[in-house]
């Protein structure tokens, strides 16, 4: 069995998300069905919110199709379960619906193709994985355009990262991208939390913790970078951030740094991060640092070297360089090679 | 299995495929600009193509209108129709709705988000004097409307969510150039997830180039595209909150 696909065993669930529409994210979900037929491993497969139609909403373009083979179990609205060809028996409702219906838990009966649609909310994804992963030994999420908000360590247990020539028109782009949004997903995690600290940022609580102890703030969000904060900060401190960390909160704590030197933001985990790639780039050298309570488990990066109008990028090229400064990840391009 | 009903363009009789097509060329009105846009709706499929009208659109560019006929069918038995379900109410049966079964007013927020600065669209949703000669949400007494006007930034709408406890947001966006609205209207359904709103709020989308389906694969509940009127909008809101409030 490959490495990939016994880490995201170990895992019980595995998001693929993409940098873009069009990244190859069904390919990879085709790619990890079979190699999991082959070893015998018994998988689910659901999808964040709408997906896997036949044309693509945004170019009207024919969409690879995703086939399960018999003894699957595929979480999907009751709506889509005719638009394969799978023959599948329904099991259960889960009483969760998203806009085309309720989701359903069935199994494949005879292996063909099908329709994925899945809940919309990661909190109803993390239901319905749950409500499969007693009866296989993986569960596989079809992410949806460039959200990756499935891969957070509270809705799957690793995730995979699809990217290509879609992303930029030349290497350098695409090579640049991807590892920003990677290392996003890296982040690595704050080791020093203590249960209150946890409990807060897992409720969605924004507090300064430092030497004097935990201060919890008066604030309902710092989305949109309040002021206020600055007056709880300490050098030294720790923020941490139960909600997002955008552009605005970044600007605010970098002029900050300079005044305090050393301060450190916690968030929850990789996707709570909104930090553009120019900011982020003048964070990596600030001495602000950013960690997370929880780590992603990113397994994989993916390349689909062709985009959708068949403009080809070199794809070793691109693997290469993606392998070379993303060390510990895997990454390959499931349509030319096994993965290792 | 439902029964197949094909169907084809129609002209001057039932299934000629008759068709008519206008785009402009980089090229002076003239015999070969004639010949070219001929050429190209050929090249798209049309059977018989003919340029019936020829115009100069701006200095070095034709504008064509090209009749031909299309040779293909669609069957609409395999099509799914992707237009948010909305049972209408009157404007009055509306408040009357909110108010029995859901005893509150609903709080709603709407933005022309991101670099989009194009108002009229979600002011003709919102506006108290309406569009189309009905009210806006703004005018209903069982909603408290917030318009945050044009280029708001995410996070700025993500802000005023939480202190309005907005029970449902409304997205504009016109501009699709380069699929700017793409990015931008994922990444709200972001923004919300990572704090933790997203099950709390019902997340709609509007403009002339959104459709349904769309709005579905960016984890919207529901997009409205062109001619949406206000009653549809607040009928779809009240009607789905309360069934949410069911479970
Ligand atoms: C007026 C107008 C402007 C005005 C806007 C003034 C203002 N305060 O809004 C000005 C001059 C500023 C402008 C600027 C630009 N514009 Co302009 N503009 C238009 C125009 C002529 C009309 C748009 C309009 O008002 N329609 C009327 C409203 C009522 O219709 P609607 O928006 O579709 O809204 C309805 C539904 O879609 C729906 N709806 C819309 N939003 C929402 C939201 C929700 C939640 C719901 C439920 C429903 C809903 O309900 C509404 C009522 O039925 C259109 C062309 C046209 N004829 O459509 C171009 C057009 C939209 N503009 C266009 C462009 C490109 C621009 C510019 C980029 C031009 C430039 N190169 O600078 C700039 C963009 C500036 C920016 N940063 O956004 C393009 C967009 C192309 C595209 N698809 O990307 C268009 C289509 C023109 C064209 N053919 O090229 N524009």
């Amino acid at each position: 069995m490959n490495k990939l696909l016994k880490q995201a065993v170990e895992g019980g669930s595995l998001a693929v998300v993409g940098m873009a529409k069009n990244a190859g994210k069904t390919v990879t979900i085709n790619y990890l069905l079979a190699q999991a037929a082959i070893h015998g491993i018994r998988t689910g497969l659901t999808s964040t919110g709408l997906d896997g139609e036949t044309t693509d909403s945004l170019y009207l373009l024919p969409k690879p199709e995703i086939t399960l083979s018999a003894g699957s179990l595929l979480a999907t609205a009751r709506g889509s379960l005719s638009q394969g060809s799978a023959r599948l028996e329904l099991l259960r409702g889960t009483r969760l619906v998203n806009p085309l219906g309720e989701i359903v838990i069935a199994r494949v009966r005879r292996e063909g193709t099908v329709e994925v649609s899945g809940p919309e909310t990661c909190s109803d994804l993390a239901k319905v994985i749950s409500l499969m992963s007693g009866e296989v030994d993986l569960v596989l999420v079809d992410g949806a355009l460039d959200r990756v908000a499935a891969s957070a360590p509270s809705v799957t247990g690793g995730a995979v990262l699809a990217t290509g020539a879609v992303v930029a028109g030349n290497v350098e782009g695409v090579v640049r991208e991807t590892v920003y949004q990677a290392r996003l997903l890296m982040l690595p995690p704050c080791r020093s939390l203590n249960v209150d600290e946890k409990n807060l940022i897992e409720q969605g609580g924004i507090a300064v913790s430092s030497a004097d102890g935990l201060e919890i703030l008066p604030l309902e969000t710092a989305v949109d970078g309040p002021l206020e904060i600055l007056d709880y900060l300490t050098p030294q401190c720790k923020l941490l951030l139960g909600g997002a960390f955008t552009d605005e909160l970044a600007q605010l704590l970098l002029g900050a740094s300079r005044r305090l030197g050393e301060l450190s933001v916690v968030v929850r985990d990789g996707t709570r991060v909104f930090v553009g790639s120019r900011l982020w780039q003048q964070l990596e050298r600030s001495s602000v640092d950013v960690l997370v309570m929880e780590a992603i488990n990113l397994m994989a990066v993916v390349v689909n070297p062709v985009d959708v109008r068949g403009r080809q990028l070199p794809g070793d090229k691109l693997i290469s360089i993606l392998s070379q400064l993303l060390p510990g990840v895997s990454v390959f391009n499931p349509l030319a090679t096994g993965g290792d | 299995m439902m029964r197949s009903n094909f169907v084809k363009a129609y002209g001057d009789a039932l299934n000629d495929g008759a068709v008519q097509l206008s785009f402009t060329l980089p090229l002076s009105p003239g015999g070969m600009a004639k010949e070219a846009a001929r050429h190209l709706a050929e090249k798209m499929g049309l059977d018989q193509p003919e340029v019936v009208h020829m115009v100069e659109a701006g200095t070095g560019f034709s504008f064509f209108i090209v009749y031909g006929f299309c040779r293909h069918q669609v069957d609409t038995s395999q099509l799914q129709a992707t237009e948010v379900e909305i049972q209408e109410m009157s404007f009055n049966e509306i408040n009357q709705y909110i108010q029995e079964r859901i005893g509150r007013r609903l709080n709603v927020v709407a933005a022309c988000t991101g670099t989009d600065a194009h108002t009229v669209g979600i002011d003709a949703i919102m506006n108290m004097k309406g569009y189309k000669g009905e009210y806006g949400l703004e005018r209903y007494s069982w909603i408290n409307a917030w318009n945050m006007g044009s280029q708001v930034p995410n996070t700025r709408l993500v802000a005023e969510a939480k202190k309005t406890q907005a029970d449902a947001l409304l997205v504009s966006q016109v501009v699709t150039q380069r699929d700017v609205h793409i990015s931008n209207l994922s990444q709200l359904t972001e923004l919300l997830e990572a704090e933790g709103m997203r099950q709390n709020v019902l997340l709609i989308v509007g403009g002339p180039r959104i459709s349904h389906q769309l709005a579905l694969e960016l984890g919207y509940d529901a997009g409205f595209g062109p001619g949406t009127t206000p009653r549809q909008v607040a009928s779809y809101i009240a009607r789905e909150i309360y069934r949410r409030q069911q479970g």
